[in-house]
């Protein structure tokens, strides 16, 4: 199990109360949300801006848009990542089959739970 | 022997003499006569079968034969006999008979075709009657030679599919190259399906084709047959195409609203969650929390109710969000003289925005009720909105609200509206891409915001 302390986080949730809600959350583990965007072109700008990343949470539905472009980027970083969905697994791009999904709504500490297990991602 | 032979023939023989009577009938034919070998001899066709429709013009054939020698072969003889009904036809050939040079007689032979005939004519008539069945049905129904490669049935039902103004009525064949009108994506997949029929089994399969004739793509469910010869060789295969592509469309249609509705509840959950979560935040006691809780569910459910009275594509309008909060406090202009509005009706929301954009008026216009321009007898509130045309088409949608006359003493400059406030300046720029200009002013409320209302319908 990590520690959440001192993690770099990006949001990338279109639902501004849902996003609010995970930063306090985060914030209270001791993380800090250094991005938190709304749309694919803003997470993909704040990728390429951010020093350095941790971790990042990815609503899969941004307003219609599927947030798979930031998944694509945020692997060949090798910064792991879990998705938060409103619809069921079936709907998942294959291309990330074996990253972890929430399924709103989310209890803060289902998300805690989740995120301190998520995989590291291969050397 | 060969008397043996000419009695018991299978088929029937006859010979007659110059006069045109009967000089041997073997037993086959005195059968198919119903009358006995014997009864024939020395009687003449005119006596024995006067219901024989043209027996006269046969006969003056057969005595023409008696002068030139020419045969006449598969004379096709229609009518009734003795004792054994109507309705019956043989197929007959005669010959004249000679000895030496001199023509003596005349030979035939006669085979009875009443049966053959009577299956022929059933066979036509079931043929026509499939026919019927395959023009009726809104199915194509297709059967094909594996070895020409062609259609030997093609039903026209495939012409409606087709369009109008392909040539072909009925029976005539209609000519396109099915194989390329399949679009290229399907195309390995449907001939390796059909590779199974050639194979003996039966397959159901789908496939998207582009027809002649039409421009939209269509989609096809096909069943294909092997339909093997006796030697059990596949040489026909057969099948049932439909046009699928409403089905198709429907069910695409169905599960992409079944998707987006399970996505919208699942948020909105989420979104109760973290209305609640922060209210209780924000609430020094249970009964601070009720009330703001509830204010805010109420908020939420206006929202919805107005999203759900939209049907298909539709979209909801600035002022009718607006209008709905308003009026749920009595703060229209028609029942508080204090509210002034004015823009435009009919500027389309992206429904993404709504129930955000919901949830910032609302606390807009509680914010007025409780410390604001509501709150006051004399102050003001103007709400203002237009349409403003971007870069690119990007159009924007400007509302002023404005807040005057406000005494900013007491809980009018109280500034504990720190949520509300918070969901206005950082919730709509985070969601709706909104920009926002949020003051306090001398004299009360003033926030500008500008959001994007590009909407392009499907």
């Amino acid at each position: 199990m990590i520690s959440l302390s001192g993690k770099r986080i990006l949001l990338v949730e279109d639902e501004y109360l849902l996003a609010r809600q995970l930063t306090r959350a985060l914030a209270r583990e001791g993380a800090s949300v250094v991005g938190c965007v709304a749309t694919v072109a803003a997470a993909l700008d704040q990728l390429a801006r951010l020093p350095q990343i941790d971790l990042a949470i990815l609503d899969i539905n941004l307003a219609g848009e599927p947030v798979y472009p930031v998944a694509t980027e945020l692997r060949q970083r090798d910064v792991p990542f879990l998705f938060l969905s409103g619809y069921e697994l079936e709907d998942r791009d294959p291309r990330f089959a074996g990253v972890p999904q929430l399924s709103k709504p989310i209890t803060i500490a289902t998300l805690m739970t989740a995120l301190r297990t998520i995989p590291a991602p291969p050397e | 022997m060969l008397d043996a032979l000419f009695s018991a023939a299978p088929i029937g023989l006859a010979i007659w003499d110059r006069d045109l009577r009967f000089v041997r009938v073997n037993d086959s034919l005195a059968e198919m006569n119903g009358l006995s070998p014997a009864q024939h001899i020395g009687r003449s066709p005119a006596d024995l079968f006067p219901d024989l429709a043209g027996l006269d013009a046969l006969l003056d054939q057969w005595r023409a034969m008696l002068e030139t020698g020419e045969p006449l072969r598969d004379v096709e003889v229609v009518g009734s006999t003795q004792g054994l009904g109507g309705g019956r036809s043989w197929n007959e050939h005669f010959f004249p008979i000679r000895v030496d040079r001199a023509i003596i007689g005349i030979g035939a032979v006669v085979e009875e075709t009443t049966e053959r005939k009577r299956v022929e004519a059933e066979l036509v008539r079931s043929e026509a009657r499939f026919r019927e069945f395959a023009e009726a049905s809104s199915d194509i129904l297709w059967l094909r030679n594996t070895d020409t490669a062609e259609f030997e049935f093609l039903s026209g039902s495939l012409r409606s599919l087709l369009s109008a103004d392909v040539p072909g009525r009925g029976d005539r064949a209609i000519e396109f190259d099915w194989q390329a009108a399949i679009v290229p994506e399907d195309r390995a997949a449907a001939f390796a399906e059909l590779a199974k029929v050639r194979d003996g089994h039966r397959v159901t399969h789908s496939f998207r084709v582009r027809l002649p004739g039409r421009t939209r793509v269509r989609w096809i469910k096909n069943t294909a047959f092997p339909l093997p010869d006796r030697d059990g060789i596949v040489r026909r295969i057969g099948g049932i195409a439909q046009d699928v592509t409403e089905e198709i469309e429907t069910d695409q249609r169905l599960r992409l609203m079944i998707g987006e509705l399970q996505h919208r509840t699942r948020n909105l959950m989420g979104v109760v969650q973290a209305v609640a979560e922060s209210t209780l935040e924000t609430s020094p006691d249970l009964g601070t929390f009720a009330a703001a809780f509830e204010n805010r569910m109420r908020a939420l459910s206006r929202a919805q109710n107005l999203l759900s009275t939209l049907t298909g594509s539709e979209r909801l309008c600035f002022d009718d969000l607006l209008r709905a909060e308003l009026d749920a406090f009595g703060a229209l202009p028609e029942d508080d003289h204090r509210v002034t509005l004015n823009g435009p009706a009919g500027i389309l929301l992206r429904s993404s925005s709504i129930q955000t954009l919901a949830l910032a008026l609302h606390e807009l216009t509680t914010n007025a009720i409780k410390h604001g321009a509501l709150a006051q007898p004399a102050a003001r509130l103007s709400i203002s909105w237009a349409r403003e045309s971007g870069e690119g088409g990007a159009d924007r949608l400007v509302v002023h609200w404005r807040e005057t006359d406000v005494a900013m003493t007491g809980s009018g400059r109280r500034d504990h509206r720190g949520q509300g406030r918070e969901l206005i300046e950082f919730g709509l720029p985070h969601q709706l891409g909104a920009r926002l200009d949020y003051r306090l002013t001398d004299d009360g409320v003033a926030c500008l915001m500008s959001l994007p209302v590009t909407y392009t319908p499907a």
